[in-house]
């Protein structure tokens, strides 16, 4: 418990040295400080690390990226009209197999009876995602181990 | 020319007020890139693909916001992409300075010492420290910019600077050669 209340301490303390708003009340920080060591050297250390890290500046690399990334966008407008044909087929693709499947009906009406639950299964297992003809090889028997 | 005529443009389709963007951007997105990834290529790849998937989000961008907080949010999405498909980090070698600039104030010795301490941290560490000390971000903005409650940007710059402390206490052996040999 009385290291939670340090670490509590700790973490407000180097908030406070941030200058930010914290939960405790600042006496009750420099009073803990005065009287556990432990947390006063620790702070002190962070405290010089923070000023070590202050003195610093970020590095601003010199870029010129326009060129590489407007190829990279040349191309992605490139791939685009692509998208759109694909588009195009998710939509396409249905209804012709739609039609086709309209077009045997009206030519051979006791097709549709046998069409409906081939076409039905084939719908619930795309949706479950599941092939039932797959074979699994990883199966093993009760007490054997996969090598 | 303001950001928001620019973005405004960049909505309507010009590809040059987009242009301006990038060139206005592209260095800071490069350090903060560096920050985190601690590696020039992959910060040089990811800044590329945060600024193609800002050009196609920027439809959606509300004006009245800040541009940068907001692609800084895709870049790092992008940088931690990047990272995530990294089989372990690679430690650079630190012949030439990917986070911190020189400064005359400060020993080189102290820097490189520095700059090795930070490559030590994990990224997201990293990310915070730099934010708040070289960027000078308080905890409101670090919590917006990193999108995580305030406190926790309390605790986590905490055990953030302990641990730096401590690698800068216990230099890496690959630290200590590079000073002894």
């Amino acid at each position: 418990m009385a290291d939670i209340n340090c670490e509590s301490i700790r973490v407000a303390a180097m908030a406070l040295a941030d200058g930010e708003t914290v939960p405790l009340r600042p006496e009750e920080i420099e009073t803990h400080l005065l009287i556990c060591e432990g947390c006063r050297e620790e702070v002190e250390q962070l405290r010089a690390t923070n000023q070590l890290l202050s003195s610093q500046k970020r590095l601003v690399p010199e870029a010129d990226l326009w060129a590489l990334v407007n190829e990279r966008l040349e191309a992605s407008a490139l791939r685009a009209p692509l998208f759109r044909w694909r588009l195009l087929l998710l939509f396409a693709i249905p209804l012709f197999g739609y039609k086709i499947l309209l077009l045997i009906v009206q030519a051979s009406p006791s097709l549709w009876s046998k069409l409906v639950p081939v076409i039905l299964v084939i719908a619930v297992f795309g949706y479950l995602r599941v092939n039932p003809f797959k074979i699994n090889c990883e199966l093993t028997l009760k007490g054997e181990t996969s090598s | 020319m303001d950001d928001p005529d620019v973005i405004r443009k960049c909505q309507a389709g010009s590809k040059d007020a987009f242009r301006y963007l990038v060139e206005r951007y592209q260095s800071e997105a490069m350090g903060h890139a560096r920050a985190i990834l601690f590696d020039r290529e992959d910060a040089l790849d990811a800044v590329q693909e945060a600024f193609i998937d800002a050009y196609q989000a920027i439809g959606r961008f509300d004006i009245s916001r800040q541009f940068y907080p907001w692609f800084y949010t895709i870049l790092r999405n992008r940088c931690f992409k990047l990272l995530a498909g990294r089989k372990k980090q690679v430690l650079q070698s630190l012949d030439e300075e990917l986070i911190l600039a020189s400064v005359r104030e400060v020993p080189p010795e102290d820097r490189v010492a520095l700059e090795r301490a930070l490559q030590e941290l994990s990224p997201d560490e990293r990310e915070l420290v730099t934010l708040k000390h070289l960027d000078g971000l308080s905890y409101e903005e670090l919590a917006e910019r990193l999108e995580i409650p305030k406190g926790t940007v309390m605790s986590r710059l905490y055990h953030a600077r302990k641990r730096l402390r401590e690698k800068l206490a216990l230099p890496s052996e690959e630290g200590k050669r590079s000073r002894h040999g």
